[in-house]
């Protein structure tokens, strides 16, 4: 945004002034001081910063109005924002008006709200316009503020903010102290918002305990009521009905005490009598049992007597029997020992033949045995004198078969001499004779020479150039052979084959001797085979020497072992005959035993009983004397009819007891003795329960009554109605109050965010923006660092940082002004105004004249000085116009 | 002719909440102990027989002592006989204040409990309670006692407390007092006068002329209206089928009121403070805004800024519930007259935005704190 000009018309003392300035540089506008610089700047500032309506009547706008004329004061801007060019007019009290002309991009012409909708509206599209407030609040007001301490952007935009044009405590610290009524800063609560919850709860706790005591009271009321409408009804309960009731009861139950003590009386004479009764009718029930009883014995002698007689006979036909059975027992017995000593002499027999036969196989193997020995020691003996053996034997074999060999050689290789005999003939060829039949021939090689023999001559054959080492080699074998021969004392192979085979047929024996020997000792030594065919002898010795006695067809056994086994069998059989004949000549003694003993205890039974008979019937007639005697001394002392009279006497008086007796039953049944308890018991018990009942009744009214009273005197039911409203009172103010609170903290909250984020978003531009220019002015690379308050924290200059309060009051007054321009240039989108105003007339020129040439240096933003004295911006190279005013 | 007084509900030792804060509450509280005085001063001044108050004098059965001791000096000032009927606030159970040492230890030789029997006032007049025993009857008890009676020829005041089936329409309750049985009895046994309690304001029931609510000589609540009343009641001698003289007489001071209004403009808001301004004797009034309707920020701030003003004028001043009875809506106007700008402006318009929103919470918590920074803004402001 850039102004281009300013008019003003009856705006405090200036009744007219137009000012120009240039857009793009410094404008030094020089004026002395009074005339009017502040009123400019106020005037632009209300029509573009505040952009209140023309007919605002806010005192800023109020005075504007110069003093003693009653006229509207006009201001009229004309300036460039983006691409708009536009000249606003207002006029302000009287007869206002606002009007806007836009002349580029397009023409338009605006008033009243629309102008002032308008304006606003292409100022937010091109200016930041809290910042511009916030850079015009204090531009022009207050430069040695700006210069000399370090203006901090935020409290400005704080103030910007909360619209406090004039200063004064911004909304901000408004908004927290509001909200800091409340809450720490720390946005926790504080007692005064805490306590109203405090007393709610403590109003409701009161009134919840005084309303359970009311409720307790009420419950101990209606009861004390209760039992005070019953107690009358209960009182009278027990006087007219329970006490009566129960003094009848009494009554009754005296009479019937009084007919009860009669009747035991009575019940006693009975008794008595009764007694009396029953030891008649004894004595007389003992006379006749007595006489029954002799009778009974008499009765029972005369049986048993009679029972005797038939036992005598029988005792006597049992001894008889036992006798017989006696006698048969001993002929059986006799027959038994016969047949067990025929069984015997068999079994002697055949044991006799078994051990003969026994002995004569042991014999046998012993003889066997010995034999094999004497033909091992015949076999080793020939091994033994034998010169030839396998190896030997085979070698004559070699030998004799190169001999065979090498004459088949000589013979292949010499004359065949061919004999025929035309005739019988004989002869020798070599010394060697033959006979020929006729016909025969007989063929001979001759292999050195040949002589042949006949009876008539003799012809020798000598074979020519005969091959002398064929028969050196023969020579050789032959002598080999003749050698091998020697050594084995044969005299050719044949007999070494045959005495071979002998010693062969010996070796074989005496590998079969242990086979053979084993079979016969069957795992016993020679001795102890020998010694169990001792033994056998021995057994059949012994056998001989308890040779039972003999029997008529005895006869001597053979016990040579040549016995036949048909001797043997034949013993065998008649051994198992007599074992028969003995088992059944058992059976028969055992049943003629059996028979004795069952007859000899039959006997001796009814010999015992017999006795056993005797002896009661003796004791039966002791017992019958006895009684007898008895009764007769007892008749002599009282007759029978003594006896019956006395029973009776005694039963009629006992009748007439039992009556009496009856009567008086009767008379209590009547009066139901049970019934009578009963209805006392019960008539007492309910008295009892009535007296228990009442007196708790009564205790517990006291009790009541007592309480009752001591509560009542507290007043609850007042207090409750005081607490409850007391509680409906606090929690209206607790809903007041909290809604209050939480309006401030949501206010403070919101607020306080919004500046955050403003704050956030300014600080790197803004930073960038002061550090490019703060190169640009000092020749060289600066770095500076704002805090949260957009406030310069630290500067970095060659390598040294220094915090802001180190820095010197020229080097701070710099960074100020660069900070406001840094601003300025952020405003817009090509920068605001930067406006200052030197109207306190500064008075330091050296700094003066430092901070115009800062100025001179800046770029970008527009540079409006007022001042009184222009000559010190001169180094700046601004275009200086004056301020006429009339 | 006897004349007599009838009176109910003084429901002495009663505390209101909107009372509590100032010093009405003490005031309110003395005021009804002095009507009880003002009582005894009209009975005395209109040549009264005898008074008969039916049912609740005393809030409650456990009344404070101090309470019961002012009760006991302000009974002291009449110079007749005075009936009291324990009603349901003080029925005549075991814990009742009538039976408590304290009461009967100071309670002045004139006054009586009507308990049990009838009494005589004066010769040939008979006043017959139909006192409660506990907190809920089970039947019609003013009813029950008429039909004991005979006609003799004796003049009768009955007297009674609860609510009557015609009035309240209650006909579940066994208690509600049945108007056409109760007419029948009081016919048959020839009752000269049925004294009511338990209803505030002074009303006649049916159309016997002899069934009368006196109404309590103070007011309480809204539904009372007000100001207090008390009957006094000519019998006429001897002829039964004349119905008594009933004067409805103000003995109280307290009045209540219920200002309502619809606020949709800034006119609406002025209105609604000239009615409170209207309102006389307003230490003893008590006031109840009720108001509806849709208002801007400045509005409401209007209505805040009036109400708070008026509130200590008033004996008391209920004022309305903000959300509930009213729609706050923050306009554009409202906020855009606030010199606002940078993130003020930007939280304000999202305060703006959240209150215009909707109706619930969160919307009736953003006008409140839009409301705040209007007063925070706006406090050097235009």
């Amino acid at each position: 945004m850039r102004i281009h000009r300013v008019r003003l018309q009856d705006v405090r003392g200036i009744d007219a002034c137009e000012v120009e300035f240039d857009p793009h540089g410094i404008t030094v506008v020089a004026a002395p001081n009074e005339s009017g610089k502040s009123t400019l700047v106020d005037a632009i500032r209300l029509v573009l910063n505040d952009r209140r309506r023309a007919r605002a009547t806010a005192q800023e706008v109020r005075d504007l109005q110069p003093a003693g004329r009653d006229v509207g004061s006009v201001v009229e801007v004309e300036l460039a924002v983006g691409d708009h060019h536009l000249v606003v007019r207002r006029r302000y009290n009287r007869q206002p008006e606002d009007v806007l002309a836009i002349t580029a991009p397009t023409t338009e012409q605006l008033t009243g709200d629309e102008a002032h909708d308008r304006l606003t509206e292409i100022l937010a599209r091109h200016v930041d316009v809290g910042l511009l407030d916030a850079l015009w609040l204090q531009q022009g007001r207050d430069l040695d503020t700006l210069a000399l301490g370090q203006t901090s952007l935020s409290a400005r935009l704080d103030a910007a903010s909360g619209g406090a044009s004039t200063g004064g405590d911004d909304l901000l610290v408004r908004v927290d102290e509001h909200h800091a009524q409340w809450f720490t800063p720390t946005g926790r609560e504080k007692a005064d918002l805490t306590r109203l919850d405090a007393r709610v709860e403590e109003l409701q706790a009161a009134a919840h305990d005084l309303r359970a005591r009311l409720a307790e009271i009420d419950t101990e009321s209606g009861e004390l009521d209760e039992v005070e409408r019953t107690l009358p009804g209960l009182e009278r309960d027990l006087t007219e009905a329970l006490e009566p009731a129960l003094e009848a009861a009494r009554d009754d139950r005296r009479s019937l005490q009084a007919l009860q003590s009669q009747r035991e009386t009575l019940q006693a004479r009975f008794e008595q009598a009764d007694t009396v009764c029953a030891a008649a009718r004894d004595a007389l029930d003992r006379r006749r049992a007595a006489t029954e009883s002799i009778a009974t014995l008499t009765d029972r002698v005369a049986a048993v007597e009679e029972q005797l007689q038939p036992s005598d006979d029988e005792l006597a036909d049992l001894a008889e029997r036992r006798r017989s059975a006696q006698e048969t027992a001993r002929d059986v017995q006799e027959a038994l020992r016969a047949a067990r000593r025929d069984g015997e002499h068999a079994q002697w027999r055949v044991d006799l033949l078994e051990a003969s036969e026994e002995h004569a196989r042991r014999n046998g193997r012993l003889s066997r045995a010995r034999a094999v020995i004497d033909d091992a020691a015949e076999a080793q003996a020939a091994v033994d004198a034998s010169r030839i053996d396998d190896d030997l034997f085979t070698e004559i074999g070699d030998a004799d078969a190169a001999v065979r060999m090498l004459e088949a050689r000589v013979d292949a290789g010499a004359p065949t001499v061919r004999l025929r005999a035309v005739s019988e003939l004989s002869g020798d060829i070599d010394g060697e004779a033959f006979q020929l039949a006729e016909g025969d021939a007989l063929e001979r090689s001759v292999r050195a020479h040949l002589r042949l023999r006949l009876p008539e001559f003799e012809l020798e054959v000598v074979a020519g150039d005969p091959d002398h080492d064929v028969h050196d080699e023969l020579d050789v074998a032959r002598r080999h052979l003749a050698d091998r021969c020697e050594r084995a004392g044969v005299e050719d192979l044949s007999e070494a084959e045959r005495l071979v085979t002998q010693r062969r047929a010996h070796e074989q024996t005496l590998r079969q001797r242990d086979v053979l020997l084993d079979r016969e000792l069957d795992g016993a030594s020679l001795d102890g085979l020998a010694d169990t065919v001792e033994a056998s002898r021995a057994r059949i010795d012994q056998l001989f020497a308890r040779r039972p006695e003999a029997q008529d067809t005895d006869e001597e056994p053979d016990t040579t072992g040549s016995a036949d086994a048909t001797d043997l069998d034949e013993a065998r059989r008649t051994r198992d005959a007599c074992t028969r004949a003995t088992d059944a000549a058992e059976l028969v003694h055992q049943q003629a035993a059996a028979d004795l003993a069952d007859i000899v205890e039959r006997h001796e039974s009814m010999r015992d009983r017999h006795a056993e008979r005797r002896r009661e019937l003796d004791g039966l007639r002791r017992e019958l004397e006895r009684d007898r005697s008895q009764l007769a001394s007892e008749r002599a002392s009282r007759a029978d009819d003594d006896l019956s009279r006395a029973l009776v006497e005694a039963t009629t008086t006992r009748d007439a007891a039992r009556e009496a007796l009856d009567a008086a039953d009767q008379r209590l049944a009547a009066l139901d003795p049970e019934r009578v308890e009963l209805v006392e018991t019960a008539a007492c018990n309910a008295r009892d329960a009535a007296l228990e009942h009442l007196g708790r009744l009564r205790q517990r009214r006291t009790e009541l009554g007592v309480r009752l009273a001591t509560v009542g005197a507290e007043g609850l039911g007042e207090q409750l109605t005081d607490t409850e409203a007391q509680l409906e009172r606090a929690e209206l103010d607790q809903e007041r109050e909290r809604r209050r609170a939480q309006a401030a903290r949501l206010l403070r909250d919101e607020l306080h965010a919004a500046r955050d984020e403003l704050h956030r978003a300014y600080r790197a531009p803004l930073r960038d923006r002061i550090v490019r220019m703060s190169s640009l002015l000092l020749g060289e690379d600066v770095a500076i660092e704002l805090d949260d308050e957009l406030r310069i924290a630290t500067r970095t200059r060659g390598g040294t940082t220094l915090g802001w309060h180190q820095l010197s009051a020229g080097a701070r007054e710099q960074l100020a002004i660069l900070t406001a321009l840094a601003a300025a240039q952020l405003a817009g989108d090509d920068g605001v105004p930067f406006i200052l105003d030197d109207a306190l007339g500064y008075t330091d020129p050296q700094r003066m004249a430092a901070l115009g040439a800062l100025l001179g240096r800046t770029e970008g933003a527009q540079v409006i000085v007022l001042t009184c004295v222009p000559e010190r911006f001169r180094t700046t190279g601004a275009r200086t116009v004056p301020l006429l005013t009339s | 002719m006897v004349r007599f007084l009838h009176t109910s509900d003084w429901q002495l030792g009663m505390t209101r909440h909107f009372l509590i804060g100032s010093d009405a509450q003490e005031r309110f509280t003395q005021d009804r102990i002095d009507a009880v005085g003002t009582l005894a001063s009209v009975a005395r001044d209109r040549g009264c027989a005898f008074v008969v108050v039916a049912g609740d004098v005393f809030e409650t059965n456990q009344p404070q002592r101090r309470t019961l001791e002012r009760a006991l000096d302000a009974l002291g000032t009449f110079d007749v006989p005075v009936y009291l009927l324990p009603g349901n606030h003080d029925h005549q159970g075991a814990a009742s204040v009538y039976r408590s040492d304290a009461f009967i230890r100071r309670c002045p030789a004139s006054v009586h409990v009507l308990a049990d029997g009838p009494l005589a006032p004066v010769p040939g007049v008979e006043v017959v309670g139909a006192p409660w025993h506990g907190r809920r009857p089970l039947e019609d008890l003013v009813t029950r006692r008429c039909r004991e009676l005979a006609a003799d020829g004796t003049t009768r005041v009955v007297v009674g407390h609860g609510q009557v089936d015609t009035v309240v329409g209650d006909h579940d309750n066994p208690a509600t007092i049945r108007l056409a049985e109760l007419e029948r009895s009081v016919a048959d046994a020839g009752v000269s006068y049925v004294a009511l309690g338990d209803r505030h304001s002074a009303l006649q029931v049916g159309d016997t002329g002899r069934i009368w609510y006196s109404g309590a000589p103070e007011a309480t609540d809204h539904r009372d209206g007000g100001p207090g009343t008390a009957l006094v009641v000519d019998l006429p001698d001897g002829l039964l089928d004349d119905a008594p003289t009933v004067e409805v007489v103000q003995v109280g001071r307290w009045t209540f009121h219920r200002v309502e209004r619809s606020l949709d403009s800034d006119g609406d808001v002025d209105a609604l403070l000239a009615d409170l301004d209207g309102i006389d004797d307003r230490a003893r009034a008590v006031v109840r805004v009720v108001v509806e309707g849709t208002v801007s920020l400045a509005q409401a701030a209007a209505l805040d800024d009036g109400l708070a003003l008026r509130t200590e004028r008033f004996g008391a001043l209920e004022l309305p519930d903000r959300h509930r009875d009213l729609t706050i809506r923050p306009t554009a106007e409202d906020v855009a007259a606030l010199p606002l700008a940078g993130y003020a402006a930007v939280a304000r318009d999202r305060l703006l935005e959240r209150a215009t929103r909707g109706d619930g919470v969160e919307a009736a918590e953003a006008s409140d704190a839009l409301a705040l920074l209007t007063r925070l803004a706006d406090r050097d402001g235009a």
